[in-house]
């Protein structure tokens, strides 16, 4: 398949401090990416950096196969809501819409409509006067409406209640159905999307972690409970990314495929398996306790 | 809702499961449409890439067959293989598991038959 | 060029910064020339010198709308190119159109001896000997420069934070200390005063090259500027 984004060795740094560190990756047309980790993992600033608002201090990155800086062929197929968006202190909900209207060339005013209803927006209210929840919720129609071929969301629902936040996610899954396009979702909220995600690539201290099928990923690390001791004993020799214990009990995250093996090894000491979510695996790779780097 | 998923394993592997118990319950019977793709992806909010794998994954077994253009049905005889499947799953999961339980307890075959007897009454 | 009128009716959206506030300020301080000509009996000329408020104003209003608009747009997949070109094409169109507005008020000024009260508001003593078309570039011209004078400076701080505001006018304060300071070491003030005096008339004419070089620094600034 053809990838929309192709980034080979980019950095970011700003005086000595390095935040994006020689990543590589690509992303493929009309799939829903998860760019995933912590706060302050350089995610943001990769997604200025790919629609050109910072410049990179080096590296190659192309977006459709060209350089994104100052190239409209490039720019005005793709729409990048971020959670830092500033508007003009005059502009109304009804303004910052009908811009939008006239900069996305996919613009679907009807969709548009009905969005703001749903997200019961006030049209006239200044975006200065919003609250958290409903600038967010600004963003989220922008980002849906705008029907753009690469859409990235970085943190879209701040300040949005369950009700709105699970709105979101029925219309993204119903729109992208409907008209296919490729979607990066950056969120550090991986329990409620991560079902919505087809691929998930991991950043942390500005380097990727995981760039892996989301559906793959799940399969590979098993959670393993028993007695301290006998999860001791299974766990000698396999790669631990994550370990607990209550009393005389442990649990242990195991980063590999629990087969028919590891299940007969395991059930002759008495220890169950469990599944782990995604958020538990990231959680896990990317905290500091966490002895993560996992290189393969 | 998300929530019907359970994060920890493959969502495709899920979903052919639902579809399995769909044909197994006979709410989705032998020559009848499957849902799209889409309409599975909206309302297990899932993505529909994976949704689209999960019914696959069936394809290839020969439980669903696509029909160009209309969409996917799903095949003669799907169910009675299924079941043949759901009880060889049936034994490794539950049989096997439960005489390793027993054995650990000490109880012994005909106890175990006799308990199986007793809660079927009781149901 | 559709992106860049993109950028042109997002600023039209804005009538409230562009137009109604400027001219509300203008015509409140022109009102009160008119009061006090009314007091006056209209027995004094008055050279009011109000109308540099309109000028003042559009200096100030290009720096927050640059501020606030240039973050806004590269956020919409807006080119740094178009932005500039359709923030300037606006400056250029709203200098027109006041221009024309306040040239026509002169008129008016002139016909009316200062509004029945020889009030000279509009239309400057200096203007007497100009042509029509000189007066209105005089006015087009001024707004103008003001426009891209505000425009510059607010690249440079875009493109350098208020680090590159210090420097900026440090060096000003340091290059006119040093010039003013060779100009009475050398005696010049005198010929500089006369060429002014001389040439007073024409003196906006001078403000062009400076426009234009203005908005080509402004533009260079900020096909490097970043938001984050």
């Amino acid at each position: 398949m053809k990838p929309v984004i192709e980034v080979k060795r980019l950095n970011k740094t700003y005086g000595s401090e390095t935040v994006v560190k020689d990543i590589s990756f690509a992303v493929e047309e009309n799939k829903i990416y998860g760019l995933l980790g912590r706060n302050g993992a350089g995610k943001t600033t990769i997604m200025h950096m790919l629609t050109a608002q910072l410049f990179p201090t080096s590296g190659e990155m192309k977006v459709f196969g060209e350089n994104p800086y100052e190239n409209n062929r490039v720019l005005s197929r793709m729409c990048f809501i971020k959670e830092s968006q500033k508007y003009p202190d005059s502009f109304r909900v009804a303004d910052v819409l009908a811009v939008a209207a006239t900069l996305y060339p996919d613009w679907d005013q009807a969709y548009a409509q009905q969005l703001i209803e749903e997200f019961r927006l006030p049209l006239k209210r200044r975006m200065k006067k919003l609250s958290r929840g409903m600038l967010s919720s600004v963003g989220i129609i922008v980002g849906l409406a705008s029907r753009a071929p690469l859409t990235i969301f970085d943190e879209p629902y701040l300040g949005l209640d369950a009700v709105a936040r699970n709105l979101f996610y029925e219309r993204l899954i119903e729109d992208y159905g409907e008209h296919p396009r490729t979607v990066i979702l950056s969120t550090h909220l991986i329990d409620e999307v991560s079902n919505l995600l087809e691929h998930v690539i991991v950043i942390d201290n500005g380097s990727i972690l995981i760039n892996e099928n989301a559906d793959e990923l799940r399969d590979k690390a098993y959670t393993a409970v028993g007695s301290a001791q006998h999860v001791s004993t299974y766990t000698a020799g396999k790669r631990v990314i994550h370990q607990e214990s209550l009393g005389g009990m442990m649990t242990a995250t195991i980063w590999g495929k629990g087969d028919k093996a590891n299940r007969r090894e395991a059930e002759g000491l008495g220890i169950q398996f469990a599944p782990v979510t995604l958020q538990q695996l990231i959680v896990h790779l990317t905290s500091d306790k966490g002895n993560g780097r996992v290189a393969d | 809702m998300g929530s019907i998923m359970d994060d920890g394993r493959p969502i495709f592997i899920q979903i052919a499961e639902k579809i399995e118990d769909d044909i197994l319950s006979e709410g989705l019977p032998e020559e009848s449409q499957v849902p799209s793709t889409n309409q599975f992806a909206s309302f297990y909010q899932i993505n529909p890439a994976t949704a689209a794998k999960g019914v696959n994954l069936l394809v290839d077994q020969g439980i669903l067959y696509k029909k160009r253009g209309i969409g996917m049905f799903v095949a003669s005889g799907a169910r009675e293989r299924l079941v043949d499947k759901r009880k060889e799953q049936f034994y490794e999961q539950y049989i096997v598991t439960m005489i390793h339980e027993a054995k650990k307890l000490g109880i012994t075959v005909d106890q175990l038959t006799d308990m199986v007897r007793r809660g079927d009454e009781s149901k | 060029m559709m992106r860049m009128t993109g950028v042109l009716k997002m600023h039209w959206r804005d009538k409230t910064v562009w137009i109604y506030v400027p001219w509300v300020v203008l015509l409140f301080s022109f009102a009160i020339n008119v009061i006090i000509g009314i007091l006056t009996k209209g027995q004094e000329n008055i050279n009011s010198g109000g109308i540099a408020s309109i000028y003042v104003y559009m200096f100030i209003a290009i720096l927050i709308v640059q501020a606030q608009t240039f973050p806004f747009s590269l956020g919409m997949s807006i080119r740094r190119t178009d932005y500039f070109m359709g923030t300037a094409l606006m400056c250029l169109l709203v200098s027109a159109g006041s221009s024309l507005v306040l040239f026509l008020l002169s008129v008016i000024e002139n016909m009316t001896d200062g509004w029945g009260v020889n009030l000279h508001y509009f239309a400057l003593p200096f203007m007497k000997d100009l042509s029509p078309i000189a007066r209105f570039g005089v006015f087009f011209v001024v707004m103008t420069y003001m426009f891209f004078l505000g425009f510059v400076i607010s690249s440079i701080h875009r493109r350098f934070g208020k680090t590159g505001l210090y420097v900026l006018f440090t060096a000003i304060l340091l290059l006119s200390s040093i010039g003013s300071f060779a100009m009475t070491y050398y005696e010049r003030w005198m010929d500089l005063f006369k060429w002014v005096a001389h040439h007073h008339q024409l003196l906006y004419v001078w403000m062009i090259p400076f426009i234009i070089l203005y908005a080509l620094i402004s533009y260079g600034l900020l096909r490097r500027a970043t938001v984050s």
